[in-house]
């Protein structure tokens, strides 16, 4: 699903967030990706959504060439991944509801599916009974998962998660964490960027570990 | 793999129509809501766009009621030519039935200076005072039908009567209605570099407050292209908020001309009246009106156009350099 060959990437500025890296994530697979803050993890994601341009090296989604992409085609690229962030960046003027239904929006879907659709997804996270309220009004937990519903309404076939429990109690962490389980238990491809490290050691999968901007370790996923 | 439309897209147009049409729908609710949101902020920025467009058209249609004023004179100028004083009546008559063989000329009327001193007398109330005077002092004087009344053809007759011995001097009644016209077209000229610097502060106005409201959704912008939002997508609710102000300032421009010449129509009646002539007073004609809104609408697209392109494309680099 996702190889990285030899990428690096330097910023303006002279700037070296990521240094040769190399490594594949295959369809269905779950990995965690860890390391300091400003170990490359996020620059790392960018390259996989195309916000970022690998300046040496290729970055490959289902075997197409991201630093070849046009401008006009990364938006398609975009609508097969999920993206999760830290600060969960809901839209606080709008409701729970139209804030999951936006990827649908987007695509140009009927009404009627759209309603299907978010509603299947808001199920999953266990806020069905919250979609008439705005995000200002739900725990950091709640609106942590309304950000996954809008991640996962269109079905896409990988989620990117940046730091998805660093605002939580272990507790809320935990459960977010189940949820991406069961959603790649579903068969969706799902990489989080976490440095939670005692969690990610419980849940025994795949850990990729970034150090200035080197991978130096993968550590396969403990046998279940 | 294509990163290009999704599957069900690509295989069948009518699909596809549908969904550019819902996301369109959704541009155009969206941009409504939005403008909706903040009443106030919305009205005056109408308000200054109508102010803008008022103004041109208010002055363009007073042109077309002048114009439609200076319209039907055709016809009834008269070169007035008045001899001079020591030309006796025999002189004057011969010379009134000669002229009558000029090609330019098409008809000629003495007017004796007894007829003359008589009508003034009876239209000025001077009476009294001019039973006073020892002698008429008045010329005989021909009113001239011209033939051509184009202003080269009446400038040449001018010219050849004043060369006649017996001519003290002619002129042509409407000659002040010539000069209206030359300032009417000046007016024209006018209005229509006002127009353009009116339709360009318009277009500014829409792109300003459409930088605004980009600038203020910053946040949202980028979730959606993160989600997938294509250009078109993203900019489609600004445009029409662009539209929408262009529309509105339009619509509300020709109100305001409108009210102000319906204000205006019994004055000018009664001014018409006090002349005994009858002015209708034109309201704004349906071409001008129309061509007011569709072009303000165009410019307030044009100009949100610009501004987020502007807008979005400064953000993407500020994405890139961090």
């Amino acid at each position: 699903m996702i190889l990285f060959e030899k990428v690096s990437k330097r910023y303006a500025g002279g700037v070296q967030a990521l240094c040769d890296i190399d490594f594949k994530l295959e369809e269905g697979e779950m990995a965690f990706l860890t390391g300091h803050s400003g170990a490359g993890k996020s620059s790392l994601l960018k390259l996989i959504t195309a916000q970022e341009r690998p300046s040496r090296g290729q970055v490959l989604f289902a075997q197409r060439n991201l630093g070849r992409l046009k401008t006009g085609e990364v938006p398609y690229l975009r609508r097969q991944i999920g993206v999760i962030f830290q600060d969960h960046r809901l839209l606080a003027g709008k409701r729970v509801f139209d804030n999951v239904a936006l990827p649908l929006i987007i695509t140009g879907h009927a009404y009627q599916e759209v309603k299907r659709r978010v509603r299947a997804a808001l199920d999953k996270v266990n806020l069905l009974h919250k979609e008439q309220a705005y995000p200002l009004s739900l725990s950091t937990g709640e609106q942590q998962r309304v950000g996954i519903a809008r991640a996962i309404v269109n079905k896409p076939r990988l989620i990117l998660a940046d730091e998805p429990t660093g605002n939580l109690d272990p507790e809320l962490s935990e459960e977010i964490m189940n949820l991406f389980l069961t959603l790649n238990e579903l068969g969706t491809t799902v990489l989080i960027a976490s440095h939670d490290l005692a969690l990610i050691k419980r849940l025994g999968r795949r850990v990729l570990v970034l150090s200035q901007g080197q991978l130096i370790d993968d550590i396969p996923a403990r046998s279940i | 793999m294509i990163f290009r439309r999704d599957q069900f897209e690509r295989l069948d147009l009518l699909p596809a129509l549908r969904a550019w049409l819902r996301q369109h729908g959704y541009g155009m609710l969206y941009s409504i809501g939005s403008l909706i949101r903040y009443p106030i902020a919305t009205a005056l920025t109408c308000l200054v766009l109508a102010l803008a467009l008022a103004l041109p058209l208010g002055l363009r249609v007073s042109l077309l009621n002048l114009s439609h004023l200076g319209g039907d004179w055709q016809g009834l100028e008269r070169v007035t030519v008045f001899l001079n004083v020591d030309v006796g009546a025999e002189s004057a008559r011969s010379f009134s039935a000669a002229m009558l063989a000029w090609p330019e000329v098409a008809s000629t009327q003495l007017v004796s200076p007894e007829e003359a001193l008589d009508e003034f007398r009876y239209s000025t109330g001077f009476g009294p005072a001019l039973e006073d005077l020892p002698e008429n002092p008045l010329p005989h004087v021909i009113i001239v039908e011209p033939t051509d009344v184009s202003e080269e053809a009446l400038r040449g007759l001018l010219n050849q009567l004043e060369q006649e011995f017996m001519v003290d001097f002619a002129q042509a009644d409407l000659a002040w209605l010539r000069r209206l016209e030359h300032l009417l077209n000046l007016g024209r000229v006018l209005v229509q570099i006002l127009s353009g610097l009116f339709a360009l502060g318009v277009m500014f106005v829409v792109a300003n407050t459409v930088r605004v409201e980009v600038q203020a959704r910053k946040d949202e912008v980028d979730v959606l292209s993160l989600a997938g939002a294509t250009d078109a997508f993203i900019r489609r609710p600004f445009l029409y908020t662009g539209l929408w102000y262009g529309l509105c300032g339009g619509v509300l421009a020709w109100l305001m001309v409108q009210t102000g010449l319906w204000l205006l129509a019994p004055s000018v009646a009664r001014l018409a009246e006090s002349y005994s002539t009858q002015l209708d007073i034109l309201s704004v004609p349906f071409t001008e009106a129309f061509l007011l809104i569709a072009g303000s609408a165009s410019l307030g697209l044009i100009g949100a156009w610009l501004a987020v392109t502007r807008q979005l494309s400064a953000m993407r680099q500020l994405t890139a350099s961090r």
